[in-house]
């Protein structure tokens, strides 16, 4: 199985890579890493500039969106569902994903 | 019988009641389904039981147009295809559909679209080309596929669904068939013996010899009741266009149709799709199975969105995906895809595979074959090959692929990453080594070269069988379609 520190080697040399800044980013992990969910939480925030603000992005996601992505997906499925449903998707590094997914990942970029 | 045209005397002459041209699935299907009717069928073969250099040197010619790009790389004319016993079956995938009604509707909002055939006329002769094809079940119904092994297939909503591609062995027709053709007492396989002209009278209506040649420089002289070229999408306009007994334009073409309207399975791969399936394993996404699933949209869908007929196959490569992840060209790797999905959904070992889009091309006839300045060995013309995407089959590829991985995620089915080409559908284009349409069907000869029953407009005994005569394409591979319309033919052959 590819752990996510395995991932992040992986991801290194991608296209998909993206360094953050020392200190910044969502991740409970340590330093500065280059993270896929970072990579499209990037693409979004420079689709959509607005929404480079965490307090804005916590305030439309809601209280469900806690502090770890993986599990504010599988809290917020039922709302990819509906994204799905009603055809708020968007399209990030050629990642076709709901409107809420390209929300959290663009949380987890900030 | 078999023959070795090399063998035989320069000048020799065969007569025969049908002379069938190139033994391929098209040609072979014709000639095995003509034994004993009481015809007597001569069966002109290009080149031997194996690959032979020099034969397969006949097929070089220029691609003008878009390139001919398959596995990632241009390629060469004479590569697209295969010229010994079993034609082009012999480097064929195996994999098997029948076309969809609709593919046979005309769909005024594609352009020069449908079929001038009832769907009923062409699938009662699926069951009968599935045979031939040697294809495991008598199904494509993906829920009697899935059911199979206790699943439901993956992504069924009211927008896209998911298909079934049958897989023949695939059967190799040379090698399969070869023996019963040598066998057969009223058949004559005639190997190394290229077609080069088709002799008429100056009106053009009637074909009186069959010219062959072989490269060792003996001429063959046919002469049929009824002649079939069963040659494929290029060397078929290509004979027509370079028999001129009738008149410079060649045979068949009063209209300018001959070589118009060539069309190809545009692709674009590259895309992946992670699944959200509660094990890694992937059914039916292989080669070497009994068949293969793929996701496309429904025909509604088609119809009111206004969508060519495409559907991406799901596929893991036989090498598996980190072996070698610079196939994918510009796609993100394999190792991007698991890595991103597992941060952005978690699931440890979620199976992924590859999407690749194949999408019917609407009917253009800027997009053509036709004979270029340079001759081969035999004096023949080589072809010159002018491939037209439009912006319309661009986009309209692009278009169905993401509607794909939008349905996908709406179903629940897991997510897709889209390869550069579906999202700016501008740059090169996959092909399938498809040819078609270049000698389409239509009763009316100001619209087609060939009548329904793929009589040559204008002549009393000429026939072409193959995907050349496919008005419309649709997005199954065209081996199916093309041996079911060779069953056909070979009916009313016998009833003529």
């Amino acid at each position: 199985m590819i752990t996510r520190r395995s991932a992040l080697r992986l991801l290194a040399g991608s296209g998909l890579a993206l360094t953050m800044p020392p200190g910044c980013g969502w991740w409970s992990g340590p330093g500065p890493e280059a993270t896929g969910i970072e990579a499209v939480g990037e693409a979004y925030l420079t689709a959509v500039p607005a929404e480079r603000d965490e307090a804005v992005l916590r305030a439309t996601l809601g209280p469900a969106v806690g502090t770890d992505p993986a599990a504010a997906l599988a809290r917020l499925a039922p709302v990819i569902a509906e994204d799905f449903a009603a055809g708020r998707t968007v399209v990030l590094d050629g990642w076709v994903l709901s409107l809420t997914e390209a929300r959290v990942a663009g949380l987890a970029a900030i | 019988m078999r023959t070795d045209a090399r063998a035989l005397p320069d000048g020799e002459v065969r007569a025969a009641d049908v002379c069938i041209v190139g033994a391929g699935p098209a040609g072979i299907t014709v000639a095995r389904d003509l034994r004993g009717s009481g015809l007597s069928v001569v069966l002109l073969e290009s080149g031997g039981d194996t690959f032979d250099p020099e034969t397969q040197s006949l097929y070089a010619g220029e691609v003008v147009g878009e390139p001919l790009v398959y596995a990632h790389a241009p390629m060469p004319l004479e590569a697209t295809r295969l010229r010994y016993l079993g034609g082009s079956s012999n480097h064929w995938g195996g994999m098997c559909r029948p076309l969809e009604p609709l593919d046979l509707e005309p769909r005024p909002e594609l352009g020069r679209s449908g079929w001038p055939l009832a769907y009923d006329e062409l699938a009662r002769w699926y069951p009968m080309a599935m045979r031939t094809c040697q294809l495991p079940g008598d199904s494509f119904d993906a829920d009697e596929w899935f059911g199979r092994i206790d699943r439901t297939p993956p992504v069924r909503t009211d927008a896209v669904t998911t298909v079934m591609f049958q897989l023949s062995p695939p059967t190799r027709f040379g090698e399969v068939y070869g023996a019963e053709l040598a066998a057969a007492e009223d058949i004559e396989l005639v190997l190394w013996a290229n077609a080069v002209d088709l002799r008429t009278p100056p009106d053009g209506s009637h074909v009186t010899e069959v010219v062959a040649r072989t490269l060792t420089g003996v001429e063959l002289r046919v002469r049929a009741e009824v002649v079939v070229l069963a040659t494929g999408g290029i060397e078929v306009p290509r004979l027509l266009l370079a028999s001129t007994s009738a008149g410079p334009a060649g045979l068949g073409n009063a209209r300018d149709l001959v070589g118009r309207f060539f069309m190809e399975h545009p692709s674009i791969s590259g895309s992946a799709i992670v699944l959200g399936w509660p094990d890694p394993e992937l059914p039916y996404a292989a080669y070497g199975g009994q068949a293969m699933a793929a996701l496309a949209p429904t025909t509604a869908t088609l119809v009111a969105q206004a969508l060519p007929a495409a559907a991406a196959t799901i596929e893991l490569p036989a090498d598996g995906w980190e072996q070698d992840p610079g196939r994918l060209g510009t796609a993100p790797s394999p190792a991007d895809v698991r890595a991103l999905y597992e941060a952005v959904a978690s699931p440890a070992a979620a199976p992924f595979a590859r999407l690749n889009l194949r999408a019917e091309q609407l009917p253009n006839p800027d997009s053509r074959v036709r004979l270029g300045s340079r001759t081969d060995r035999l004096g023949l013309p080589v072809v010159e090959v002018d491939w037209r995407l439009t912006q319309a089959d661009r986009e309209g590829a692009a278009r169905v692929l993401r509607l794909i991985a939008a349905e996908v995620g709406r179903a629940g089915a897991g997510r897709v990453v889209l390869s550069r080409t579906a999202l700016d559908p501008t740059g090169m284009f996959q092909t399938g080594n498809h040819h078609m349409g270049t000698t389409r069907m239509d009763p009316d000869p100001a619209l087609g070269v060939v009548d329904t029953d793929l009589r040559v407009h204008g002549t009393d005994n000429l026939y072409v069988v193959g995907s050349a005569v496919f008005p419309t394409t649709g997005y199954a591979n065209p081996t199916l379609t093309l041996v079911a319309l060779a069953h056909r033919l070979a009916d009313h052959l016998r009833s003529r």
